[in-house]
């Protein structure tokens, strides 16, 4: 694996970091977060969405943003080198649903957003007042066309009944739900020693979920805990583990013991 | 804290505009290049008729060299609906996602293959390989797909690749009737239909349930059975309620579910129902013979298992119901003379009603209108219980018009006496060593040879 140059200056910065760290339980305190959490490194000031796939979304941009969330107080800062062991999420966030109607330059028809990212025209201006009110011509954003791609055009609203702006806003009152995200299903990535490590290192679950580590490094890796031991997980493949006892779960690499995390299980 | 996103495409297509030519022709046709005159973006048109997006400058310049475009009118742009995203053309470069410190090799469709190491960077790329990387914003990773990483140089052949894409189309696998996936989906739908019986009798009640799921979410789910609508849900999962028909000549119903997304695509999914002939072993009906003359008395019993709440039964011989018993009795008779001719089969079965209304029915027999009847057989002990160490004796006695040529008694199947006359024959059993229960049986044959069997007779042994 190959870096360009910042990303190998702060890997070293972070193996001193974690040669430092206490080798007691409960060691891990930095790199913690959870599904759910907003999530961005030092370098780049670019937030994304953490999924419990283990994956980090991209928000488009500032207005997809803030269809979300009202500001930034709840954005946890990770090292770079953990952020980018993190893969891409395979589609885009998209507008909150109920919130505004969205257009591209090149097509006049403007569209409610529903759940999943789906565009449903608002037909005519009567009804674009009734569903957005007496202001709806400024409730109305330009999406750019390269990302009106992580949309997709689903049937037309031919009655105010069909897209009732309220409950549609209030069914998706996070992105979770918006994806339709199983939160009990939780993944973990593996990187190399130097490259985050299990990121997120601690990552706390409800009782009954089940963890995927998958090894995103070269190199096989091990999860090995008191109570469980995954073996060898070669590159690309998998280990899963369902905790059903609410406790706190330290567990390192059996290969590269440097390697800690910990999941938190909690009713 | 005051971050900054992304720059959007637009932007970085505009110096674009000034080197345009302006030759203002029309009528799209596949494969063009177009845009409109008043904005600098550039669309490719696929076989679909539907325009595809160039995220920035840098995808552009691996499929053109220069600006070519095609000028149309806001209305024709406007008509053409947004395929999706142009990616890069494969083997040309390298790329790099901006946070993201691993370099990737553009396959087919898009697909990203992560380079493991330098040297296989070099062995493909040549020794400047770091010279042949750009840059991929983070949001555009949504239209790409990951591959198979690229662990020794023989894994992938960028001129090989570079070659095989002549066209975006061709890249992309488009062609006129196909309509590519606009982002590779977060989770395939599902849709599940279960049945309460999956084999059924004519006059049940099924219950139908629905499950599904779609990533852009569920707008409705449909449950038919035998294509009518039974029920629409704008949740999952959805149930409803289904009456097999009671008349009909068909064999099998279909449930089906229908599921309509959010994003208008419809999945379905469809259960058969078979209807059962067999009968509810709940349910007995039997004739007292199976084959009569034609104005001899017929008869035929129904009896209702224990565990069913009996409201009324129905005794049908023939297609319809011939005797009906509504005083709540386990049992119903029914016993007519029988005019029909030599010939006629007269199908015979028991509908049971409970108390809420479902119906049992039971298997189906017959009784055969013949020159020759069967002949009327019993099978009689001595004892209906015995102590161990106890025989007993048991007398099979038969008659018909014909007259009677042989009686047998079976203990079982096993036939444990012949007598050749129409005397009642007996015999005597045991002594019965162990306890339990003795299953007899007698068996005639008339003058034209014709056998019937006597019901069973018990012996329970103490």
């Amino acid at each position: 694996m190959f870096a360009k140059k910042l990303t190998a200056i702060a890997s070293v910065v972070t193996t001193i970091a974690m040669s430092l760290a206490p080798m007691a339980s409960h060691a891990v305190t930095t790199g913690a977060f959870q599904a759910g959490d907003l999530i961005k490194g030092t370098q780049f000031s670019t937030v994304y969405y953490f999924g419990p796939d283990g994956r980090r979304y991209v928000f488009p941009n500032d207005k997809t943003y803030f269809t979300w969330y009202t500001d930034f107080s709840t954005v946890k800062t990770i090292s770079d080198v953990q952020l980018q062991t993190i893969p891409l999420g395979r589609s885009n966030i998209t507008y909150r649903p109920g919130v505004k109607m969205v257009k591209i330059d090149t097509d006049p028809k403007t569209y409610a957003v529903d759940q999943g990212g789906v565009l449903r025209w608002v037909k005519t201006q009567e009804l674009a007042e009734t569903l957005f009110g007496i202001n709806w011509n400024q409730r109305i954003d330009d999406v750019p066309d390269p990302f009106f791609i992580n949309y997709k055009v689903g049937t037309p609203i031919e009655m105010a009944s069909e897209y009732p702006i309220n409950d549609v806003k209030n069914a998706t009152p996070n992105i979770a739900i918006d994806k339709q995200f199983d939160m009990t299903m939780v993944t973990v990535t593996i990187g190399s020693a130097t490259a985050g490590g299990f990121v997120p290192a601690s990552t706390t679950v409800k009782v009954g979920s089940t963890v995927t580590w998958t090894n995103a490094d070269i190199v096989p890796h091990t999860v090995t805990g008191d109570a469980f031991d995954s073996g060898t997980i070669e590159k690309a493949k998998t280990y899963t583990r369902t905790f059903n006892t609410a406790g706190s779960y330290d567990y390192h690499d059996g290969i590269y013991p440097v390697m800690q995390g910990t999941i938190n299980v909690v009713q | 804290m005051n971050p900054r996103y992304l720059v959007l495409a637009a932007l970085l297509l505009s110096p674009l505009l000034t080197i345009l030519p302006a030759s203002a022709t029309s009528a799209v046709s596949e494969g063009d290049l177009v845009k409109i005159a008043t904005r600098p973006d550039l669309y490719y048109v696929g076989p679909d008729m539907k325009r595809y997006v160039f995220p920035n400058e840098k995808t552009y310049f691996t499929w053109y060299a220069g600006f070519d475009a095609k000028v149309i009118t806001d209305a024709e742009l406007a008509a053409l609906p947004v395929g999706g995203a142009v990616t890069y053309r494969p083997g040309h470069r390298m790329v790099k996602l901006t946070t993201d410190p691993r370099t990737y090799a553009v396959d087919a469709n898009g697909t990203l293959r992560w380079v493991e190491t330098e040297t296989v960077a070099a062995a493909l790329y040549g020794s400047d390989w770091n010279m042949k990387i750009e840059d991929l914003p983070d949001a555009f990773f949504a239209t790409y797909r990951t591959g198979a990483s690229i662990a020794s140089a023989s894994d992938f052949v960028p001129n090989d690749a570079l070659i095989a894409a002549t066209s975006i189309a061709k890249d992309k696998g488009l062609t006129s009737d196909t309509i590519p996936p606009v982002v590779p989906p977060v989770t395939v739908g599902t849709l599940d239909v279960t049945v309460s019986k999956p084999t059924a009798q004519a006059g049940d009640v099924e219950l139908l349930t629905a499950s599904g799921t779609h990533p852009t979410g569920v707008y409705k789910m449909e449950i038919f059975f035998d294509g009518n609508l039974i029920k629409t849900c704008t949740y999952s999962p959805c149930a409803g309620e289904a009456t097999v028909p009671t008349s009909g000549t068909k064999t099998s119903y279909e449930a089906r579910a229908i599921l309509t997304a959010l994003d208008a695509s419809t999945s379905t999914q469809a259960v058969t129902i078979t209807v059962s002939t067999d009968g509810s072993s709940l349910v007995q009906a039997k004739p007292d013979r199976a084959v009569i003359r034609t104005n001899q008395s017929a008869g035929a019993v129904v009896t209702a298992d224990i565990s069913i709440a009996v409201l009324r039964i129905d005794v049908y011989v023939g297609g319809s119901s011939k005797a009906a018993c509504t005083n709540g009795a386990r049992e119903c008779r029914w016993g007519d003379i029988v005019t029909d001719p030599v010939g006629t089969v007269l199908d015979v079965y028991g509908k049971v009603t409970d108390t809420i209304g479902r119906t049992y029915t039971s298997a189906h027999s017959s009784i055969t209108v013949s020159d020759n009847d069967s002949p009327v057989v019993t099978t009689t002990p001595a004892k209906p219980i015995i102590y161990v160490g106890e025989g007993v004796d048991v007398t099979v006695a038969g008659s018909d018009d014909d007259g009677i040529t042989k009686l047998e008694i079976m203990q079982g199947d096993v036939v444990i006496k012949t007598c050749e006359s129409a005397a009642p024959c007996t015999v005597t059993t045991g002594p019965w060593m162990s306890t339990g229960t003795l299953t007899f049986m007698g068996r005639a044959t008339d003058g034209l040879s014709l056998t019937a069997v006597s019901p069973v007779a018990t012996v329970a042994v103490q």
